[in-house]
């Protein structure tokens, strides 16, 4: 499969991110090594020169890597017709031991280079590059990664075969739980909605103060920036787990039918790219509103992070609030109308 | 206040024609001063005059001006500063023809949204100021060298900086339009303004309006010459 058109795709944008990385890592190395703004010496004024140039490559790579994450799940729903038993970009992605790797690894460096992205934003609101140590260091977590992104791609696509019968809907259409190969089905769907609850309301509360905190009066402990990024990990991981187990049966109109990816199809409207845009808009600027929180003591930050605090903290509630509604939405309606009609 | 520390500047490093045209200088020009770069062609006054002016980075060193380190910063941040602070006058006015001398007198006001009745306004003031406010709708092609000049100067005080950097100002001059310059620089140092003219013209060094003169030679600052 390493010749088709989705897979040619997948690749080169892994390939430009990898060597877009490569140049970032090549100049990181030397920052973290050298990097000294006080100094007026040849080598400082020369990685002054270069630092922007490579932070706008490695920029440039990661927002394709962002894109990618969506490639990887249009391309594994385009593989499901040429599967044998794959109904979806389930049976696509479970095909072999890689694609779920794949997929999740993705997710990983998606969130990560989103924060690289932001980190550099603020970087270069001031004039003397306050965290440009900060984002090389991250570079070089994300860096590792993908790498490990690639290498699982390539295992993935290699090892697709068109002849070997996958099985994935004859399990997610089960109505037991956790009797098989289900991506995202753990729990029974009541606790999941208790525990969900519970994040998404201290999630809310904690980000709408954030949103509101103004930081002329006391200062707002890092712990508290920490932990609203991970409340909006849970947030997120609960939200796959919620749409998978909880929403998208009433979207399907079949008990058993519990599907994160068929929600992207026509059948059903295509309501699973808006959901999954709010859903990662939210969370992509709730961990925003993290990282300004924790810039804004760095000399020359506190405007353009507080700024972009007030704005990405609005914004994530806005997107939550929208995602939350739409996963409700067909189980309200359900509920109110007894049933489909 | 403009300070130089230890710079150095370097064109094609490491390349078969690479120039060391500056080589650690350090220069001090206090507000309100009038200072004068001599030296013979080549001998790097026009390149200390564009660190000076933030229009080139040192290979190393540093360029301070009112405390600020300006030529180290990043771009979109220097062309705000530079804008605010430093006016240039050219060795050869770098006008744009096909433009009137209004026009190319408020160009540096376009960036700042101001209004066109305010652009104008600005510039009658500075025309009247340097007497060519009777060419003010003429296109430059038209108009003479000391009106080139003079429409240089306006441009270059546009926006009211605290910093002139004038390179070779006279280079294309008579004496006495040359004079005439001189007397300019007279007016704008009675208004507080910093001056800093690379020329090696005696007309400019000699005049009692400048404060200092410095000699450079071979990339070198080699002293003052009072």
């Amino acid at each position: 499969m390493l010749t088709d058109a989705w897979s040619i795709g997948l690749l080169s944008c892994s390939t430009v991110t990898l060597f877009l990385s490569i140049v970032g890592v090549k100049t990181g190395w030397r920052i973290l090594r050298s990097w000294d703004i006080g100094s007026g010496s040849e080598l400082q004024i020369r990685l002054e020169e270069e630092v922007y140039l490579s932070a706008v490559l490695v920029e440039f790579g990661f927002a394709i890597q962002l894109l990618s994450v969506l490639m990887l799940v249009l391309a594994a729903d385009y593989f499901s017709k040429i599967l044998v038993g794959a109904m979806c970009a389930t049976g696509a992605l479970t095909a072999n031991s890689y694609g779920v790797p794949a997929l999740i690894i993705k997710l990983i460096s998606l969130f990560l280079s989103a924060a690289w992205i932001v980190c550099h934003k603020l970087d270069i609101s001031s004039e003397y590059y306050p965290l440009v140590k900060v984002k090389y260091l991250l570079l070089f977590f994300i860096f590792p990664l993908l790498i490990l992104d690639s290498t699982l791609l390539v295992l993935y696509l290699y090892n697709l075969e068109p002849d070997i019968i996958t099985s994935c809907c004859g399990v997610l259409f089960s109505s037991q739980i956790n009797d098989g190969y289900n991506l995202f089905a753990i729990m029974p769907s009541s606790d999941l909605l208790v525990i969900y609850g519970v994040v998404a309301m201290v999630l809310a509360v904690v980000s709408f103060k954030l949103s509101q905190y103004r930081n002329d009066t006391d200062a707002v402990p890092a712990s508290i920036s920490w932990i609203s990024i991970g409340l909006w990990l849970v947030f997120y991981f609960f939200s796959l787990l919620v749409i998978t187990i909880f929403t998208s049966p009433y979207i399907y109109a079949m008990p058993h039918h519990r599907c994160p990816f068929d929600l992207l199809k026509s059948p059903y409207l295509f309501i699973g790219y808006p959901l999954y845009f709010f859903l990662h808009g939210a969370v992509i600027t709730g961990i925003t509103t993290g990282i300004a929180m924790l810039s804004e003591c760095r000399s020359g930050l506190a405007l353009p992070a507080a700024r972009l605090r007030l704005w990405s903290g609005r914004l994530s509630l806005i997107f939550m609030a929208v995602f939350l509604l739409m996963v409700i939405y067909h189980p309200l309606i359900y509920q109110f109308r007894g049933g489909e009609g | 206040m403009i300070t130089l520390d230890s710079v150095d500047k370097w064109y094609n490093r490491a390349a078969a024609n690479e120039v060391h045209a500056l080589k650690d200088i350090s220069l001090q020009v206090s507000d309100n001063e009038v200072v004068c770069i001599q030296g013979p062609s080549g001998s790097g006054k026009s390149t200390l005059l564009s660190i000076l002016g933030c229009l080139f980075v040192p290979t190393s060193g540093q360029a301070i001006i009112n405390g600020k380190p300006l030529s180290r910063l990043p771009d979109r941040f220097l062309t705000l500063y530079r804008r605010e602070a430093i006016g240039f006058i050219f060795q050869r006015f770098h006008l744009v023809s096909g433009l009137s001398v209004m026009a190319n007198i408020t160009l540096p006001l376009l960036p700042l949204g101001m209004s066109v009745p305010e652009r104008q306004q600005r510039a009658e003031q500075l025309m009247k100021k340097l007497s060519i406010t009777h060419r003010k709708h003429f296109d430059i092609s038209n108009i003479s060298g000391g009106e080139l000049q003079r429409t240089a100067i306006a441009r270059a005080l546009i926006n009211d900086p605290p910093i002139i950097v004038a390179d070779e100002p006279t280079a294309h001059l008579d004496e006495q339009l040359s004079n005439e310059f001189m007397s300019i620089v007279g007016g704008l140092k009675a208004d507080g303004k910093t001056i800093v003219i690379a020329s090696h013209d005696p007309l400019v060094s000699d005049h009692k309006v400048v404060d200092r003169c410095l000699l450079m030679r071979d990339g070198r600052l080699e002293g003052a010459k009072e």
